[in-house]
């Protein structure tokens, strides 16, 4: 059997693997209720994970569309970068689909070294896919901070009478006065 | 790495070691540790902010002073911890007859497990809102009930240890005390309550977070959170007003602690201070001089939140007296109420018993319609959107939607508000008259199942954003469906720290959706006497056919 024809006609089993593996990281009260809430909106995680790993594996392995897994990811991703993983654990998927094929590869005999080189490079691609998106992540979220430092939130915390750090208010005007006679 | 076979996985999804962690999750809740990392806690209080409150409410705010770190294993609590709160468990249990049927009464159905937006963003099992109370229930049950004296852990018992506070202090702030869970409870227990006695106790021993104590120190000194002074206050609404006048061309001179106002506003102090807020407060202050209101604000009743309710009851008391007192002494008639969250669930749920009847004052009747607000009989006070929407009903608005019409926009029921009070059509009301482009999230993401911010409580503090992204997730994905499907761009609502918290959130998750309060909206939309002709809304931005070379 080709290994592009396993990895349709077995599609359904490798997904709820692959699903099942990576709501695994989740504690296991929790990973009980991700998978089985259908809700996307009760159940946002658990519906994420679903849906962009069915999403991306019909881009793989269906339509042969790899440079479409963007959009499809976006939403796991951002997840991942905003919980309590490591970068290689929230990131760590694509690696875990290889031993899920490769599991499923042990009931038939899949002899096609073309179709394996082919699958490691996509996964390899969806790999570095999830970690540049991952680090772009990180990245916007210490922006986001950044932006909420910026905004005056901080003020609450800052001590003192905030019209220090106003521009042209009484107390410096006050300042400059006094500095100037 | 052990390699599951593919029938099993499909079996049970966490049963063997994690291919992505390793992990193997055996452990029972409770014999999981909470472990202190950077970025899961907020910052303790400040040492001399400690000492502030310390002073001011000695029977509230307990525990030494001190520098501590919740990473380290010694939290320089005081001696006889354990019997402090324990004694503090009891006076609460004999006062406040609720914690007592709270504690006794969850059949641990499970209706609540799965309906808290902190489980639901970060999948710990503690912040399922039963297992939350639990972490107090077991305390309770072990020194509290005869079964638990007797059978101690076979009951469900666990001492007060060390490790227990460690739980406490790390789940009774990860609940933002939104009430959602409450929402599906079949006995109706307020799981928010049991956060807000964990929180009580814990003050009790001096464990507590720097960003509540100090903004609420702030507003028992100088009136609000920010810290902001009269003159501050005042010079800053005014230049509130001068940013009016380049936009609208009219010119807005309010009054600042006017004895004899009819009517005194009140609002958080982040609208006049913290964008986007200070939009908000620019459309209040275009809704008074339409209908040519007779109000002041105050410089000392200067804050509408309240972060008394996120620390104890004493101090929640006392920093809403504040505002009853200004309104006594500047001798107005009623008090009108900016958009805030928790400023209205004090109002609205413990107000009357604390400091209520506002007897002094009169049962609010706007001056413009005549229409008496009878639902604040007792309390005096008005929130903004009623007040709004009857102006509207009455015909007494000249609004032209149209200038809306660069925004499309979705509705966050503030929990405070909207489950907290129930103001749920009031400011939808309001909103299909200010803008023509209107979409609702999903149903079970709105009303009274809507989902929190996930910073509420004072946890809007940036040390712990990354938390706040997990706790947000569910409404942040609530919003992104109806970007994606409507374009919206513009997350509208009734709520100060929603304001502040949800344009981060947005930031993160959505980041082309803007946040603006209500009444930035109708600020925009009303056509004032005399006006120039608007190019850009009230923050700068362009009007719809208005954009650069469209003239």
């Amino acid at each position: 059997m080709q290994l592009d024809e396993l990895l349709i006609e077995n599609k359904g089993e490798i997904l709820n693997g692959w699903v099942d593996q990576v709501l695994a990281s989740y504690p296991e009260d929790a990973a009980r209720i991700f998978k089985k809430g259908t809700d996307r909106f009760a159940n946002p995680i658990g519906s994420a994970v679903k849906k962009s790993l069915w999403e991306i594996y019909v881009l793989l392995f269906e339509k042969d569309e790899p440079e479409q897994i963007i959009s499809p990811l976006e939403q796991l991703v951002q997840l991942r970068a905003v919980q309590t993983f490591s970068p290689s654990e929230a990131v760590g998927m694509a690696y875990v689909l290889k031993y899920v094929v490769k599991d499923e590869c042990r009931k038939e005999k899949v002899d096609d070294q073309e179709g394996w080189f082919s699958f490691d490079q996509k996964v390899d691609t969806l790999a570095y896919t999830l970690f540049d998106m991952f680090m772009q992540c990180r990245e916007r979220l210490y922006q986001v901070r950044l932006a909420e430092f910026k905004s005056g939130n901080n003020i609450a915390t800052d001590g003192g009478c905030p019209s220090k750090a106003m521009d042209g208010n009484n107390a410096e005007k006050a300042e400059l006065k006094t500095l100037n006679s | 790495m052990a390699i599951l076979k593919a029938d099993k996985l499909g079996v049970n999804v966490a049963k063997a070691p994690s291919m992505l962690t390793g992990a193997i999750p055996k452990k029972a809740w409770c014999d999981t540790p909470a472990i202190f990392k950077p970025g899961n806690y907020a910052y303790p209080a400040k040492k001399e902010i400690h000492e502030y409150h310390q002073k001011n409410l000695p029977q509230a705010i307990g525990g030494v002073p001190r520098d501590w770190d919740p990473e380290k294993d010694d939290w320089l609590l005081p001696d006889g911890w354990e019997q402090i709160i324990l004694q503090g468990l009891k006076e609460r249990l004999d006062k406040f007859r609720s914690l007592k049927i709270f504690m006794d009464c969850c059949v641990r159905c499970g209706a609540c497990a799965d309906k808290c937006h902190f489980f639901l963003g970060t999948g710990d099992p503690k912040n399922m809102p039963v297992l939350r109370a639990e972490l107090m229930r077991s305390v309770y049950r072990n020194d509290f009930t005869l079964g638990g004296k007797i059978l101690r852990k076979l009951a469900g018992g666990r001492p007060m240890t060390f490790g227990v506070l460690k739980e406490w202090f790390m789940y009774y702030y990860q609940c933002t005390e939104c009430r959602r869970c409450s929402v599906y409870c079949p006995y109706g227990i307020d799981t928010a309550e049991v956060t807000m006695m964990g929180r009580e106790l814990l003050h009790l021993v001096g464990v507590n977070i720097n960003w509540i104590l100090e903004p609420a120190a702030n507003s028992n000194r100088t009136g609000n959170h920010m810290g902001l002074q009269p003159h501050t206050l005042k010079e800053n609404v005014e230049y509130l007003c001068d940013d009016i006048e380049e936009v609208t061309g009219i010119r807005i001179n309010p009054t600042f602690n006017r004895k004899g106002a009819e009517i005194l506003f009140i609002t958080p102090s982040a609208d006049v201070f913290a964008e986007p807020g200070i939009y908000t407060a620019m459309g209040y202050l275009l809704l008074f001089e339409h209908i040519g209101l007779d109000y002041t604000w105050s410089t000392y009743a200067s804050e509408g939140g309240n972060f008394g309710l996120f620390t104890n009851n004493e101090l929640m008391k006392k920093l809403n007296a504040k505002m009853y007192a200004e309104a006594k002494r500047l001798g107005v008639k009623w008090i009108l109420g900016g958009e805030c969250g928790h400023m209205w669930r004090v109002l609205h749920q413990y107000m009357d018993t604390m400091n209520g009847p506002a007897d002094f004052l009169e049962v609010p009747t706007s001056p413009i319609t005549g229409t008496r607000f009878d639902n604040a009989a007792s309390t005096k006070m008005v929130h903004i959107s009623e007040f709004t929407a009857d102006l509207i009903k009455n015909g007494k608005l000249n609004l032209d939607k149209s200038r809306n019409d660069h925004r499309k926009v979705t509705w966050h029921d503030s929990c405070n508000t909207a489950r907290g009070m129930g103001l749920l059509d009031e400011p939808r009301y309001v909103l299909n008259s200010v803008v023509n482009d209107f979409h609702e999230m999903p149903e079970n993401t709105i009303r009274e199942q809507t989902f929190c911010c996930g910073s509420g409580t004072g946890l809007n503090t940036d040390e712990i954003m990354e938390l706040r992204m997990r706790g947000g997730l569910p409404r942040a994905n609530a919003v992104k469906h109806v970007r994606d499907k409507y374009d919206v761009n513009t997350l509208a609502c009734v709520c100060a720290i929603d304001r502040a918290t949800l344009t981060s959130l947005m930031n993160y998750w959505n980041p082309d959706v803007q946040v603006a309060g209500l009444s930035e909206l109708v600020g925009n939309a009303l056509v004032m006497e005399g006006e120039k002709e608007r190019e850009t809304g009230l923050r700068f931005e362009e009007l719809a056919g208005k954009e650069e070379g469209e003239g």
